[in-house]
């Protein structure tokens, strides 16, 4: 379908042109932090906000933009749900960039009640920063709504969620792709909601001067932001599992008792994960805590164990073909473990208790962000690319492969070593207290150049075929 | 306006019930001869040995809080379990019988968990200076000026929290699990003005109670199932209605 | 555990995971028709037995009632604003008081049961406790309209700094208070 692949391209190249900045942004606060640059903290600041949320917002519309194009081999996609996300993710990021960068809005992209409310920002700020949420918000709520009307179109709920396998039936059959995709866009639903009510109560605040519970503010903030990361995760394994055997030239996955109750639990206990988040708010209920705790070993170990044992699996003894889609895939799987592991380990809330916001946290998020999921969306648009120019990019495969995922793994080390020698996130210089943090910061910012390095070169690739995808189709 | 909402914001009048109890945390009280109603002589360590103890102090002849503070204490803490509730006259006119008859009136002489007694002048000077307990005879009015405090005293006799005055009975609950020897882990602030509180303070049982807020975290799972469930109808409605080709 | 223990068994859990996907990538080039699965099942048992016995060990670890048996020795009030904590042996209510306690350095025993009751006047900050060695031992989080306790025996004498651990505007990284243990 022509106009599908050229919203497609379009995703693509608005991803992969934004995806560089943000990585500079990056480099520039790891570069400030290492006393190389010196940036006024506001500034810092402004681009840790920018840095978050272009991060989480181009990767969570290219994982979703990944899903709706494979999502037509099964039903039928309408394309207009994914332009109107389109669009209002244009208008949402070009609010986002004024309100941080015109109005000085730095909040992170959490903004943590009651922070907006003394923060040293422009008063019209807040209110584009908060506006811009919304836009992001109903887009990309339209845009998933549209694709679980597709899916539910042909496979009725019970089915698109595999009930039947759970108890043993194999006919008929409900695909891996359609069951993740619909376990995902399910999931997503709750972070919505509680995205308009922490909305809701934050314009209730700035316009009737109400005051909110802190506590409230800061469960709704993690309920939302907790679980579209999370989810945006389950799109790029969706992918994977469309993608992955037929670049191996093996037979389509299928769907088993255990991979479906892997993806149910999921789409339940994701939910309630985001408590750890709260493990040193005290003042949360223990039964929580503990709940918190569970939830975030049982959400992600099942879909993991099914996953790597799956994907392992199908490269064992195979013959396999390298080239940069299955790398990516490949590679991508194994940064998610280790960064799953890095993650679980901090969801010990005896360990959270030493470890809560210090560099451990960025260090795992990166791990399976940067060499997880977008390596899961880069493998989706190498292999789009091929699809459409018919180039899969071999003369790039040594250098991109080599420089981003030494360069990620050098980048998210740093991370990790600074975060057990208790290095605080999210400060703009180390106090003296914790000196090391500056060396580390430099060793990390010099390693994310190399992964700048290997996203130029792709970028270059990637934008130059889909930009003729665009105007053929256009023609 | 951002500026003046923040500062009207957080700035919440922390009228926190344990007024100076720092100074007086983990303040040992001198061990003062009491006489109880039922005419036994015994020391205050007699009294907190076995279990931990709320301390009040009362003049049977007070014509200002003493009654309704009295009242407020029976309302709050009718059948004390696991601590006890000692009330002190601190007023040398008093006579035993005065203090049997303010127990007999609020209907507390044989409450179980209660026991009402009184000072004596001599023991009663260092045990009101030690709680920093203030007491001052007016005598235009023939009566005195004092404070309204609870103490919580434990086993050794050490103060472990200090309360004045009339408070949330939250407050008060939450004093008495700490005088059962529990840990409170984290107590919120009073404050009037929050739109929805996320779990509170049950004044009845003085435990956590899931509030308005919470049920706000419930919606948003339900909406996701309830909407599934409405496309799924809307969806196998159309394919009712549409004809078949 | 302590932070080092942390980063020993992630490191070790990574090599060994590395290492696998190594070896896999490595047997790609040798196709030979084979099928993994019968292995499915018994790696399945494997990781439900290993999470099962790794949360029965963490989960009764929890820090929220440490020392709740006993009594502390001292109770410290602590009040966050931006950008300073104010420690205090007195309840901080008023904006003078807060004042009040910002210059003091507190001096705290020894192997004794410390209380920290730990509150915000304004945002979220963090609390958290670096030891003379710049580790964090123990740390909670400052919330407005709450007050969280933290009771903390410290075993080592010296400066320790407490540092806001929650980003709470500009001056975040700047936001400490230092007392000493003897």
């Amino acid at each position: 379908m022509k106009a599908l692949d050229r919203i497609t391209a379009a995703w693509i190249i608005t991803v992969t042109l934004v995806f560089p900045i943000a990585i500079l942004l990056g480099i520039l606060m790891r570069l400030n932090q290492a006393n190389v640059l010196e940036l006024s903290p506001l500034t810092f600041y402004s681009f840790m906000t920018a840095h978050g949320l272009l991060m989480v917002g181009i990767w969570f519309v290219m994982s979703m933009a990944g899903v709706s194009y494979l999502l037509q081999r099964y039903v039928e996609v309408r394309v207009w749900p994914i332009t109107f996300g389109y669009v209002l993710t244009l208008v949402g990021v070009v609010l986002l960039l004024a309100a941080i960068f015109g109005g000085g809005f730095h909040t992170g992209w959490y903004f943590l009640y009651p922070l907006p409310f003394y923060a040293r920002t422009e008063e019209w700020a807040t209110m584009a920063f908060l506006l811009s949420l919304g836009s992001l918000g109903v887009g990309w709520f339209v845009w998933s709504l549209g694709l679980l009307v597709a899916i539910l179109r042909k496979y009725p709920l019970t089915r698109a969620l595999a009930w039947h396998h759970l108890v043993g039936k194999s006919e008929p059959e409900t695909p891996p792709f359609i069951l993740i995709s619909t376990t995902t866009l399910l999931g997503l639903v709750p972070a919505f909601v509680a995205a308009v009510i922490l909305l809701g109560l934050f314009f209730m605040e700035y316009l009737g001067g109400v005051k909110q519970d802190a506590l409230l503010m800061k469960n709704l903030t993690f309920y939302f932001g907790h679980t579209l990361v999370n989810e945006m995760l389950y799109f790029g394994i969706a992918a994977l599992y469309e993608l992955f055997p037929a670049l191996a030239g093996k037979p389509p996955y299928r769907t088993k008792p255990f991979v479906a109750l892997a993806w149910n639990l999921v789409l339940v206990v994701v939910w309630t994960a985001y408590f750890h988040h709260l493990y040193m708010d005290f003042v949360q209920p223990t039964v929580l805590q503990y709940v918190g705790q569970l939830a975030s070993w049982i959400a992600p170990i099942p879909a993991i164990a099914v996953t790597t044992f799956s994907v392992l699996g199908t490269v064992y003894r195979s013959g396999m073909k390298w080239w940069l889609a299955p790398t990516f895939f490949f590679t991508g799987v194994m940064f998610w473990i280790i960064g799953g592991l890095g993650a679980i380990l901090d969801a010990i809330v005896a360990n959270n208790f030493v470890l809560h916001n210090t560099l451990w946290v960025p260090a795992h998020f990166h791990t399976y962000n940067l060499l997880g999921n977008v390596l899961f969306s880069l493998g989706f648009i190498t292999w789009f690319v091929r699809e459409q120019s018919g180039d899969d990019g071999s003369r790039l495969y040594r250098p991109v492969a080599t420089l981003y995922l030494l360069g990620g793994a050098g980048f998210v080390a740093a991370f990790y070593i600074a975060g057990s020698l208790s290095v605080m996130r999210r400060v703009d210089k180390y106090p003296e207290l914790v000196a090391s943090g500056g060396v580390l910061a430099l060793v990390g910012a010099l390693f994310a150049v190399l992964v700048l390095a290997a996203v130029a070169i792709y970028t270059v690739h990637v934008v130059r075929r889909c930009w003729r995808v665009l105007v053929a189709a256009s023609s | 306006m951002l500026a003046r909402l923040g500062g009207c914001l957080i700035v919440a009048p922390l009228l926190w019930a344990q007024l100076n109890e720092g100074h007086y945390y983990l303040r040992s009280v001198p061990d003062v001869p009491v006489t109880l109603i039922t005419g036994e002589q015994r020391s205050l360590r007699h009294l907190f040995q076995s279990q931990a103890v709320l301390l009040t102090l009362f003049s049977s002849r007070c014509q200002g809080l003493c009654s309704p503070y009295l009242l407020y204490l029976k309302r709050e803490l009718a059948s004390p379990r696991e601590f006890a509730v000692v009330a002190l006259s601190f007023d040398p006119r008093d006579r035993l019988a005065d203090v049997a008859a303010t127990a007999h009136r609020f209907g507390l002489a044989e409450a179980s968990g209660w026991t009402w007694g009184l000072l004596h002048p001599t023991g009663a000077a260092s045990l009101l200076s030690t709680l920093g307990y203030t007491v001052r005879y007016d005598s235009s009015r023939g009566d005195y000026d004092h404070s309204i405090v609870l103490f919580v005293l434990d086993r050794h006799g050490n103060i472990l929290r200090r309360m004045e005055g009339f408070q949330d009975p939250a407050l008060l609950k939450d004093l008495v699990r700490e005088a059962r020897g529990e840990f409170v882990l984290s107590y919120p602030l009073p404050s009037t003005d929050v739109a929805l509180r996320c779990f509170e303070l049950d004044k009845e049982t003085g435990s956590w109670r899931l509030s308005t807020g919470m049920v706000l975290l419930l919606v948003p799972p339900i909406a996701s199932f309830a909407l599934a469930g409405l496309i799924q109808l809307t969806l196998s409605l159309c394919r009712t209605r549409s004809p078949q080709p | 555990m302590p932070q080092s223990t942390i980063l020993l068994l992630f490191s070790l859990g990574a090599l060994v995971i590395a290492g696998v996907f190594w070896w896999v990538w490595r047997s790609s080039y040798q196709p030979v028709s084979v099928s993994v699965e019968p292995l499915r099942r018994w790696i399945f048992v494997a990781i439900l037995l290993f999470v099962g016995a790794f949360t029965a060990l963490t989960l009764w670890r929890m820090p929220y009632f440490l020392y709740a048996e006993e009594l502390p020795e001292r109770v410290i009030h602590v009040v966050s604003r931006q950008f300073a904590f104010a420690l205090s042996e007195r309840p901080i209510e008023t904006d003078a008081e807060y004042a009040a306690a910002l210059g003091q350095t507190l001096e705290l025993p020894l192997g004794k049961v410390v209380e920290f009751r730990v509150t915000s006047f304004d945002v979220n900050h963090g609390f958290a406790l670096y030891s003379p060695d710049g580790r964090i031992i123990a740390q909670v989080q400052a919330m407005p309209g709450y007050i969280n306790r933290l009771r903390w025996r410290f075993d080592q004498p010296g400066e320790y700094v407490a540092q806001c651990l929650e980003y709470c505007g500009a001056a975040h990284a700047n936001m400490q208070a230092r007392f000493v243990v003897r």
